[in-house]
């Protein structure tokens, strides 16, 4: 997944979860929320802020150990 | 990207969560049958109950036990879990079947109100913070929000309508001393707070479909669906113009598919975290 851009590498781990439809609105609204910028604007470097604004909705849903494990899987593909 | 990848759950997981309430359903069917003399189907049935009861534990706990201490999920699915271990506890220690050596029947119904009561307070808290995930996580529900509330409220009406009555007269009757009218109207409130969450746990489920999470969302609103249906086959027995038997069997099919569609939730729960995160 190197050649995929940030947005989607997240997307795709998202919607493993949360299925396509509720990935992308989650991804728009946090990414907004926590970088004022679409998610198709998000680089590498925004990432980070990204992961952590995802943070305590995946945690609520997932659980703290399994939304660990996936941000460092996201982390580890974006290569940050 | 493989089916599990793109979903988080394997074909062969999904199927084993379909085969779980059906096979039930047909060995509940078929066995039914089995057992005509009275005092036969009357173990039979208790015995059915309390195993479907901690089926339905089980597959909340096992849910449960994917979180840590404290977290909103996990607490949801340990206080539904605590629900039906109670009932199931209740049903073999203090039932009117099967029940403890020597046990003074005036201290098993008091038993029993008790265990009700506070099984269905935890079932009518943790169906409240389900319903609720969406909003504490910050996750949006399909559709625009007048009708997101118009199918709640639909819910709350419809579940109002169905044990309302029921619970007005269970009111009535403990005016006249009858203390398992306890038992009755804890069961009544319960149920309605329960059928009410049932339009915003669907509301979820269909926000996430597509993804392994919307599995446990879809079985957790298949159980209370089938909880409904339990009741609704008592609360208009005259209606429905059955035999008391042939009601029975309606009935207590649908308990059992509530109990069951728990315990494929609470599994989907799991191997929806588990397989997503391995795979």
């Amino acid at each position: 997944m190197g050649g995929l851009p940030p947005h989607e590498i997240v997307f795709r781990h998202l919607a493993r979860y949360l299925g396509p439809h509720t990935a992308k609105t989650a991804l728009k609204t946090f990414s907004e929320r926590a970088l004022q910028k679409p998610p198709e604007m998000v680089t590498r470097i925004d990432a980070p802020r990204l992961l952590q604004a995802l943070k305590p909705m995946l945690r609520t849903l997932i659980g703290a150990d399994e939304c660990d494990a996936v941000l460092q899987q996201v982390t580890r593909e974006l290569s940050l | 990207m493989t089916e599990r990848q793109r979903s988080g759950l394997s074909t062969q997981q999904k199927a084993t969560l379909i085969a779980i309430p059906v096979v039930t359903g047909i060995l509940f069917l078929i066995l039914q049958a089995m057992f005509v003399e009275d005092h036969g189907r009357t173990l039979f049935f208790t015995t059915e109950i309390a195993t479907m009861k901690l089926f339905g534990a089980a597959g909340c706990f096992i849910a449960a036990s994917r979180y840590r201490r404290r977290e909103y999920m996990g607490i949801a699915w340990y206080l539904i879990g605590i629900d039906y271990f109670l009932l199931f506890v209740k049903d073999m220690l203090f039932g009117r079947t099967i029940h403890l050596p020597n046990i003074d029947p005036e201290l098993a119904s008091t038993l029993r109100v008790i265990f009700v009561i506070i099984g269905n307070a935890g079932s009518a808290i943790g169906c409240v913070m389900l319903a609720r995930v969406w909003h504490v996580a910050g996750i949006a529900l399909p559709g625009s929000r007048r009708l997101q509330y118009a199918a709640m409220l639909v819910g709350i009406a419809f579940a109002v309508a169905l044990v309302g009555w029921g619970t007005w007269q269970d009111i009535g009757n403990l005016r006249s001393g009858d203390k398992e009218s306890y038992v009755a109207i804890a069961s009544n409130l319960g149920d309605i707070v329960s059928f009410s969450a049932i339009a915003p746990i669907l509301l979820t489920a269909i926000a996430m479909r597509g993804g392994a999470l919307a599995w446990p969302w879809a079985l957790v609103t298949l159980s209370n669906v089938g909880w409904l249906l339990y009741d609704m086959s008592w609360s208009f027995e005259r209606q429905w113009a059955l035999s008391e038997h042939t009601l029975r069997i309606i009935a207590e099919f649908w308990r059992g598919q509530g109990c069951i569609m728990a315990f494929a939730a609470g599994l989907a729960q799991r191997w929806a975290i588990r397989s997503a995160s391995r795979s």
